[in-house]
């Protein structure tokens, strides 16, 4: 997984911020993250093409979203969910409650588009994916979403390898959705 | 199923425990209960309210009222997830969550929860894995959770834990803590001496600071210690 990166004028090259762009680069690249710059970007327009015009200057950033989108870019989905509760314990003592929980999670986050959800929790971790099939099985209108830990989704940004990330313990397996991560994908951050 | 009477939860003066709300008052931030405005953000707000016998505002209303029999013996209170949705939105900065786990307590301190439901059952078993290994090993607690919630109804689990087990996420030998006995030095008297220490500090029960003095965070344990 690589990142795009977007140097805006400051720290373009002879610009005033290219110390900025020299160390990002250099402490990515010890990193071991891949940072390829987003090609043929322009201008945001800052604040001061704004003051003029706020049609062209939406223009402008559409053109280099519309370039981030064509060569591929990963962010977290907008997920109004990420903190809501994914019910705890009541998937193991209360199913039905549970897994409603879990189902209302899962279809927010597939439907604003994400690829996989991150969690922080472990107990969001364990209903969102162990208990992924039984959701389904309840709700079939929802399609497979790879739910892991957020340190999982960092270690493969990293390009740590599978094994050492625990990827062999999911359920729901993470390789569909690296798939299309690679071709610039979403995730959906949970914090609760 | 008990009379019509029952399902139309009609009460009478005679049923009404006077000591109920202020004992809840009791409680740290408890006297905020008497500020609520019956609003019902704390139900709008809860993912569970919809599965509940009574939602949030209905219980802080029942409470005040008295009627402490059908507050401590109803689904409500094991449904709470203790996700704080509520307590974050109320806006006269009730407490909810944290009245829900005294309700939880007084609840199985009197044996009035609901029978055979696996939520307080779980928080029991919980409570006695981890006071004695200091630690919660989830299969053995799932285990037991099963066994006295009616083995019979959850047979349709043991598949996803076979699954979980064969990932080498589901643990069956029980962790534990090396100094057990300093744990259980530390719990076995807690009371008695907590009891010693607000008398010498003309304080009432520290309560609250004492629970939170366990070696384990305590998870469900919240709801029974």
């Amino acid at each position: 997984v690589s990142y795009l990166y977007y140097p805006g004028c400051c720290c373009a090259l002879e610009a005033t911020g290219r110390a900025y762009e020299e160390s990002l680069l250099a402490v990515l690249a010890r990193l071991g993250v891949q940072f390829p710059e987003l090609g043929d970007w322009n201008c945001c327009g800052a604040t001061m093409y704004m003051a003029v015009d706020e049609k062209r200057s939406w223009a402008l950033s559409l053109r280099n979203l519309a370039l981030a989108e064509k060569q591929g870019g990963n962010g977290p989905v907008d997920w109004p969910l990420k903190t809501r509760c994914c019910g705890g314990s009541l998937t193991g003592t209360v199913e039905e409650v549970g897994l409603r929980l879990a189902y209302i999670l899962l279809r927010e986050a597939k439907q604003r588009g994400a690829d996989v959800v991150v969690t922080a929790c472990p107990f969001c971790e364990c209903n969102l994916e162990c208990f992924q099939k039984k959701v389904r099985r309840k709700y079939p209108d929802l399609a497979a979403l790879p739910a892991v830990f957020f340190t999982q989704l960092v270690g493969v940004a990293m390009g740590i390898p599978a094994k050492e990330l625990g990827l062999h313990r999911l359920l729901v397996p993470l390789e569909p959705a690296l798939a299309r991560v690679h071709r610039g994908g979403s995730y959906a951050a949970a914090t609760a | 199923m008990g009379s019509w009477l029952d399902t139309w939860r009609i009460r009478y003066q005679s049923q009404v425990d006077p000591t109920f709300f202020r004992e809840l008052q009791e409680l740290p931030g408890g006297e905020s209960i008497a500020r609520c405005i019956q609003c019902g953000t704390c139900a709008g707000t809860c993912p569970v309210s919809h599965f509940m016998d009574y939602t949030p505002r209905r219980i802080i209303a029942m409470a005040r009222a008295g009627l402490a029999q059908d507050v401590l013996s109803c689904f409500t209170i094991w449904l709470c997830a203790s996700c704080y949705a509520c307590t974050a939105a109320c806006p006269q900065k009730i407490p909810i969550t944290d009245v829900m786990y005294a309700l939880k307590r007084w609840a199985i301190q009197r044996r009035t929860y609901p029978r055979r439901f696996p939520v307080p059952i779980l928080a029991r078993e919980f409570f006695r894995v981890v006071g004695k290994r200091g630690r919660n090993s989830e299969g053995e607690v799932t285990l037991r959770m099963y066994l006295k919630a009616g083995p019979w109804r959850h047979v349709s689990k043991a598949g996803l834990g076979l699954r979980m087990y064969l990932k080498g996420r589901l643990g069956v030998v029980p962790d534990k803590i090396r100094d057990r006995a300093q744990l259980s030095r530390l719990l076995g008297s807690l009371e008695q001496r907590l009891a010693g220490v607000s008398r010498q500090r003309q304080e009432p029960p520290l309560a609250a600071s004492g629970e939170r003095a366990a070696a384990c965070c305590g998870g469900q344990a919240g709801g029974v210690s």
